[in-house]
């Protein structure tokens, strides 16, 4: 095919979550789990040494019942576009940032298991195959094609679902089109979202749903003042929420922590 | 030449000197990472034509509509449908998984005695001659079905086949997402028929403990249209939905009852209520009674609700209509008593939402083949059975999704020689208590039907098609169960007769969801195109039913009894149990999450919200706040023992400043392996509830 | 055998003492090497890492054993470039110090890293602009350099002495050893900075982010001036101790005082600059991260002590103990001030290590503890066995200490 699949003006991918709407059921991290074959849980694993790459948080306002308020924090790769921590500190390039669409890329077939991304990672949003990926005898039918289960030893995270952009991409193409509309690339945990609380696109287009509610008020980054421009907005009219979630370290009490 | 020591090493230094300028040492360590990839035991994922089908799930009532992405013919990730009408796209976190179902560890694969493996024919023979013999002996013993999802084809069978035989009872657990319209039918003068909950034009939702937010009803039709309409939730616990809710009421355990006749109170006092249906109400003047007894200065008392908040609450409620209350329990916690429900069905007719749009409609029942629906055995809640009396229970969990602790099922059997067969896909669940465990094909693995749910607005009708073979020896329960009781019948017909029965009805739409497209049933053709059409992808909608002249009601029921029971129930729950309130200090609350209540196995990947993120709590932790925690003697982290008057069982203890003090909420669900689990441990406050119970809890 | 293997002129134990040493250390070390072998088998599983805390005990004692390595290539700078000659005495000492301590943490390594067939991908695809890279490249550079400078004291064993071509190859090697030194020490000095650097540059974690000089973090800095300090005070250390148990003089005190002496100075230098940087990050770095650094030290045990602790009592203490012209002619002092900047060094390592990763960064996150498994504890018992493994081989039979000849032949003077 000779077809020009330039694009003009590199895409930067991000999402905007409605706090709000999150209720904190999971089907966001199932569905991840389900899109990009990330295996069960170890009997031995714990939140600390478990593999999702979307973990919903919750966050609290501090107070005790009933004053007590709650809200859910869908935290994933937060896409750095600016001084990406974990690109520049992988020793064998196994982290990248595509130019052409702002993801923050991982290759577990170059990492050799360091873990210095992780150290390098504010947003915890990097995980580690402790083990060997095991999934129950004749699950394995059950596994996405697009996806290749990772071994052991490597650090894997929330690409934004690539393979769902090679999909589109490739449906683009034979439909004679440069890239995907909006909308024809979404992530599984976008898709997924029962409440429809992450909406995704193209921030670098400014008519995208994303990058209209990005600018519009009531939203927040996390650790906004590192400097690392992450693309993952969130939202929420609660001033308890940007309260907590933006908080600077130094502000915080021990006892609105909850673990 | 004289070869001598040193020559050898020579020549052995010169050869590892030479093997590193040829290829070989560096081909391997390119293999090297070639290896650490391809090792064996990582599994690829198989290739294939990548395709589409579609299905319906089977994990909950509600029936949501599936996008199959499938490889090769096997579905590899499943997706909601935008174009259904009720689901519109959404899919819960069980719904996501649920392809992995059929290949879980826990799967069975055989049949069962004893937990031994044993033929499919023996078990058979051994049961329906066990059936002869209770015959033979003149037995008094009933044979009993529980059928753990009501509504089916299959249930329809179990009901006709039963009817046939004079021992033969259907038993469901009691009823929980429709028990509020089930109370509201009985508050209703008449045959009301099936009801349904107008979600899509309702602006209230007042919810008794409810998980509106959090799998409840159809997802899709209140997550997708939330903006529309406030929550008001009265729960003791936060819960997703309390914390996601526009107002959330925390009320002391047990307090339901109280709580809504004081909201009546109010209601009646300001004149906010709907004069045109309490004219309706041929009691209204004791209903009035009754409530006038419980103003809210006593059930801030009673609920620990300030008064004023209570006075609110039923402005606020009565100034959003239309507003509809929900009751309806928990997955794990149990229904609530049906007193409560009757209180809520009160509370209904009282803020004139019966036969109103955005309301309690009224609506069809979705039909059943002819032949069944005559003469079908009636419907009994398992807690109405009498206790001892069920010789040879029939556990049909194949579809099951609530909590229903097993000393509730254990009371009605028989003393002695009860024979109990369970008919599921787990060794899971019941299965541990069943004298004989019949492998059953599991969700995706055949055929079933999907028709509407308990609060559905309209009727509706869908497939759940077999995309995966099941494995070798599983049989449709309701075809072993027609085998032992010597009813031939193959199930996929009698579906598909159903499906022919909706077609005669000739009202109502198909929604096509490749193309989205929607027709009139009329249109459609032939029952064997509806076929068609349904199993490649398609329900069927009823049309609303038009409005009724409202009928006459009455807010007590239409037994006399209702106003002293609704008393007694207002009077607290807790205080009327035996308990001594001195030995057990707290009040244990079970909580679980629709279709994750430890009776049927959940997909491996739900680790990523239990074990892997702490997003739910898991089976048997316990949630207290810090200072009961503290006066208890606990420590966040511990491990703990909870006892009630019904025995103890171990808990995982966690502190939560949420969570009301004196309470310890307790998860129902997959709990640890070799743990009992808390239901067991819970007060079944004559067999229908069993959300709260006086406890204590120490440290071990 | 054994006798014609050890040096003339220096009296060891009875083989069978030595034998009776080296038996609980080489059992130790079959220990952690069962360790290290589980977690090469099944995997870091066997250890209590986790995804926070990405980093363990095995990366606090490789960055603490190749500070107390630093020793061999800053004595080897200051004997061959400097031309300080009285360090003779302790090169040899301290170059096999370095080696045990430098292939001691290139194995831990290899046993840290998941995928460890795939360790020459740092070689293969380097990132240029990866601290880890840096570190990579000069250790195992230097891990070279160090075995070319083990060699010559191995050639100097009395039975390998008799060969006349390495006698040849060992002159030869001694020409060379000013290129050695200066090689080693250029790379030493990388990546003792790169260490420093690996966590400085950290921009997602503010406790240890760093400003810098060009694309070198302050820590980078730190980390040289420190290790350059803490090396000479832990072979003073490892002289003294050797000392004690061999129960024998092997070198001349005024070596111990300019070892000191050396420590003292760079020592102090070191806390002054320590103090400096602290003070900027603290008002300046930390803030403009959005981070206030008091509350850094708000989760307990890791209170403002640890500040106080690692910068005076393990920092200027010692220095001003080791600057001191007449503490230094005691050897109490001495070895004293030597251990606490030993164990000075190894804090500052543990802050920026384990420190760093305990403390949360997302605002609703929680301050986490991590204890190493005993899988992660054997291996790191193994590296200190394999030490003094081959510390004592190489004490037994190396001719370690020059000056010991001639002390042997003096009549021991009580109070040293």
């Amino acid at each position: 095919m000779t077809m020009d699949t330039k694009r003009k003006r590199p895409a930067r991918y991000g999402m905007v979550i409605d706090v709000d709407r999150c209720t904190g059921c999971g089907a966001c991290m199932i569905a991840c789990a389900v899109e990009n074959n990330v295996p069960p849980a170890q009997p031995e694993a714990t939140d600390r040494t478990g593999i999702t790459w979307v973990r919903v948080y919750q966050i609290h306002n501090g107070a005790s019942f009933p004053e007590n308020r709650t809200a859910f924090v869908p935290v994933m790769c937060q896409q750095c576009g600016h001084q990406t921590p974990c690109v520049s500190v992988c020793p064998q390039q196994a982290v990248d940032v595509d130019r052409e669409t702002g993801i923050v890329g991982q290759m577990p077939q170059r990492c050799l298991g360091c873990r210095y991304c992780m150290a390098a990672c504010p947003y915890h949003a990097r995980y580690f195959n402790w083990w060997d990926p095991v999934w129950p005898k004749g699950m394995e039918r059950t596994l996405n094609p697009a996806v290749a289960p990772r071994m052991r030893g490597v650090v894997e995270k929330c690409n934004f679902c690539q393979g769902r952009l090679h999909a589109a991409r490739e449906r683009a193409a034979a439909a004679g089109r440069a890239e995907p509309k909006p909308g024809e690339y979404v992530p599984a945990c976008v898709e997924a979202c029962p409440t429809a609380a992450i909406t995704f696109g193209d921030l670098a287009d400014e008519n995208s749903a994303a990058a209209e509610q990005a600018r519009g008020g009531n939203t927040f980054r996390l650790l906004q003042k590192l400097g690392t421009e992450p693309k993952v907005y969130y939202r929420s009219s609660r001033p308890w929420v940007h309260q907590v979630a933006q908080q600077d370290f130094g502000r915080r009490k021990k006892e609105e922590i909850r673990g | 030449m004289k070869v001598g020591r040193r020559d050898l090493f020579k020549f052995a230094a010169g050869s590892v000197a030479g093997l590193a300028i040829t290829p070989v040492p560096w081909k391997l360590l390119e293999d090297t990472a070639l290896w650490s990839q391809n090792w064996s035991w990582i599994p690829r994922p198989p290739r294939g034509e990548i395709g589409t089908k579609f299905t319906a799930c089977t994990l909950c009532p509600a029936g949501c509509a599936v996008r199959a992405r499938c490889v090769g013919g096997q579905p590899v990730a499943l997706a909601g449908v935008a174009e259904h009408p009720a689901t519109r796209g959404v899919l819960c976190a069980l719904g996501l998984a649920g392809h992995h179902l059929p290949y879980h560890p826990l799967r069975v694969r055989q049949a069962l005695r004893g937990g031994r493996p044993v033929g499919l024919d023996t078990a058979a023979a051994e049961i329906a001659a066990a059936l002869v013999e209770m015959r033979r002996s003149g037995s008094k013993n009933l044979v009993a079905v529980l059928d753990e999802r009501p509504g089916r084809t299959a249930s329809w069978l179990y009901r006709r086949w039963l009817a046939d035989m004079p021992q033969g009872r259907y038993v469901t657990p009691p009823e929980r997402e429709g028990a509020t319209l089930a109370a509201l039918a009985e508050l209703i003068e008449g045959d009301a028929g099936p009801l349904g909950l107008d979600l899509e034009r309702v602006r209230t939702i007042l919810s008794f403990g409810a998980p509106v937010l959090d799998g409840w009803s159809t997802p899709g039709r209140v997550l997708r249209r939330r903006e529309r309409f406030q929550i008001v939730q009265v729960e003791t616990r936060y819960s997703r939905t309390a914390a996601l809710a526009d107002q959330w009421v925390p009320i002391r355990p047990g307090t339901e009852a109280a709580f809504a006749l004081a909201l009546a109170h109010v209601l009646i006092e300001e004149r906010l209520y709907d004069e045109a249906a309490a004219r309706r109400a041929g009691d209204f003047a004791a209903y009035r009674k009754v409530a006038g007894e419980f103003p809210p200065e006593r059930v801030a008392g009673l609920s620990g609700v300030a008064a004023e908040q209570v006075i609110q609450t039923a402005r606020l409620v009565a100034g959003r209509r239309p507003a509809i209350a929900v009751g309806g329990g928990d997955p794990g916690g149990g229904p609530l008593g049906r007193e409560e429900e009757m209180a809520i069905g009160g509370l209904n007719l009282l803020l004139g939402g019966l036969e109103r749009d955005g309301g309690i409609v009224r609506r069809r029942a979705v039909p059943a083949p002819k032949e069944l629906e005559a003469g079908a055995a009636p419907v009994t809640e398992i807690q109405d059975l009498p206790n001892g009396s069920v010789g040879l229970l029939f556990i049909d969990a194949s579809a099951a999704v609530d909590a229903l602790p097993w000393r509730l099922v254990e009371q009605k059997l028989a003393s002695g020689k009860a024979l109990v067969v369970s008919l599921a896909a787990y060794r899971a669940g019941y299965a541990g208590h069943a004298d004989y465990l019949i492998p059953a094909p599991m969700y995706l693995e055949s055929l079933q039907d999907v028709p509407a749910p308990a609060d559905a607005a309209e009727a509706s009708f869908s497939l759940s098609t077999a995309l995966v073979a099941p494995p070798q020896g599983v049989v449709e329960p309701v075809e072993f169960v027609g085998r032992v009781t010597g009813n031939a019948g193959t199930l996929s017909d009698w579906i598909k007769r159903r499906a022919a029965a909706v077609y005669r009805t000739g009202r109502g739409t198909v929604t096509t969801y490749t193309t989205g497209k929607v027709e009139p049933l009329a249109e459609v053709g032939s029952a064997e195109k509806f076929w068609n059409a349904l199993t490649e992808g398609a329900c069927w909608q009823d049309e609303r039913v038009g409005g009724r002249a409202a009928p006459g009601v009455a807010l007590l029921g239409r037994h006399g009894d209702g106003a002293a029971r609704l008393r007694r129930a207002a009077a607290g729950r807790l205080d009327a149990g035996e308990a001594p309130a001195g030995q057990y200090p707290l009040v244990l609350a079970p909580f679980g999450w629709r279709g994750a209540t430890g009776n049927t196995a959940l997909s491996p990947v739900m680790s990523k919200v239990y074990q892997e993120s702490g997003l739910r709590r898991a089976g048997n932790q316990a949630a207290v706040h810090p200072a009961t925690g503290a006066a208890c003697g606990l420590t966040d982290g511990c491990r703990g023992v909870i006892e009630t008057q019904c025995g103890s069982c171990g808990v995982a203890v966690f502190f939560d400043p949420a969570v009301m003090p004196g309470v310890i909420q307790v998860a129902v669900g997959p709990e640890p392996p070799r743990t009992r689990s808390v239901l067991e441990v819970c007060d079944l406050e004559g067999g229908c509830s069993w959300r709260a119970a006086r406890a204590r809890i120490w440290k071990v | 055998m054994d006798r014609a293997l050890i040096s003339r002129g220096v009296r060891r134990c009875s083989p069978r003492q030595f034998l009776l040493w080296l038996v609980p250390w080489a059992a130790l070390a079959a220990f952690g090497a069962y360790s290290a072998g589980l977690c090469l088998v099944r995997g870091l599983n066997q250890t209590n890492m986790d995804n926070r805390f990405a980093f363990g005990l095995w990366i606090f004692l490789d960055l603490t054993v190749i500070a107390l390595g630093a020793g061999a290539f800053f004595t080897g700078f200051l004997l061959y470039i400097l031309k300080r000659h009285e360090l003779k005495a302790v090169i040899n000492s301290a170059v096999v110090i370095g080696f045990v301590c430098y292939s001691g943490a290139v194995v831990v390594l290899m046993v840290d890293v998941g995928q460890p067939l795939r360790a020459w991908f740092t070689f293969w695809h380097p990132n240029v602009h990866s601290m880890l890279t840096e570190v990579t490249f000069c250790i195992t550079c230097y891990l070279t350099v160090l075995a070319i400078e083990y060699l010559p004291i191995l050639l100097k064993n009395r039975k390998i002495r008799q060969v006349p071509s390495f006698l040849v190859f060992e002159f030869e090697l001694h020409k060379v050893m000013y290129v050695l030194a200066g090689v080693g020490t250029f790379l030493s000095f990388f990546h003792q900075g790169s260490l420093g650097g690996l966590y400085g540059v950290l921009r997602g974690r503010p406790f240890a982010f760093r400003e810098g000089f060009a694309i070198w973090p302050s820590t980078f800095f730190l980390f040289i001036l420190s290790a350059a300090a803490a090396g000479p005070a832990f072979i003073l250390l490892t002289t003294w101790l050797v000392s004690k148990i061999s129960r024998k003089r092997l070198v001349k005190l005024e070596v111990m005082a300019e070892l000191g002496r050396i420590s003292g100075v760079l020592l102090i230098v070191y806390v002054l600059a320590k103090a400096v940087d602290t003070l900027v990050w603290i008002n300046e770095t930390a803030p403009a991260t959005g981070f206030a650094a008091h509350q850094f030290y708000a989760w307990r045990p890791f209170g403002t002590w640890i500040l106080f602790a690692e910068i005076v009592v393990f920092g200027l203490a010692p220095a001003l103990v080791l600057l001191d012209e007449k503490k230094r002619q005691r050897t109490g002092w001495l070895v004293g001030a030597a251990v606490l900047v030993c164990s000075g060094i190894g804090l500052n390592r543990f802050v920026l290590t384990i420190q760093t990763l305990a403390l949360p960064t997302l605002p609703f996150d929680a301050f986490l503890s991590y204890t190493p498994s005993w899988q992660e504890v054997g291996t790191f018992l193994a590296v200190i066995a394999y030490g003094v493994l081959v510390y004592s081989l190489s004490f037994r039979y190396l001719p370690l200490f020059p000056q010991e000849r001639e002390l042997a032949e003096v009549p021991r003077v009580s109070g040293d």
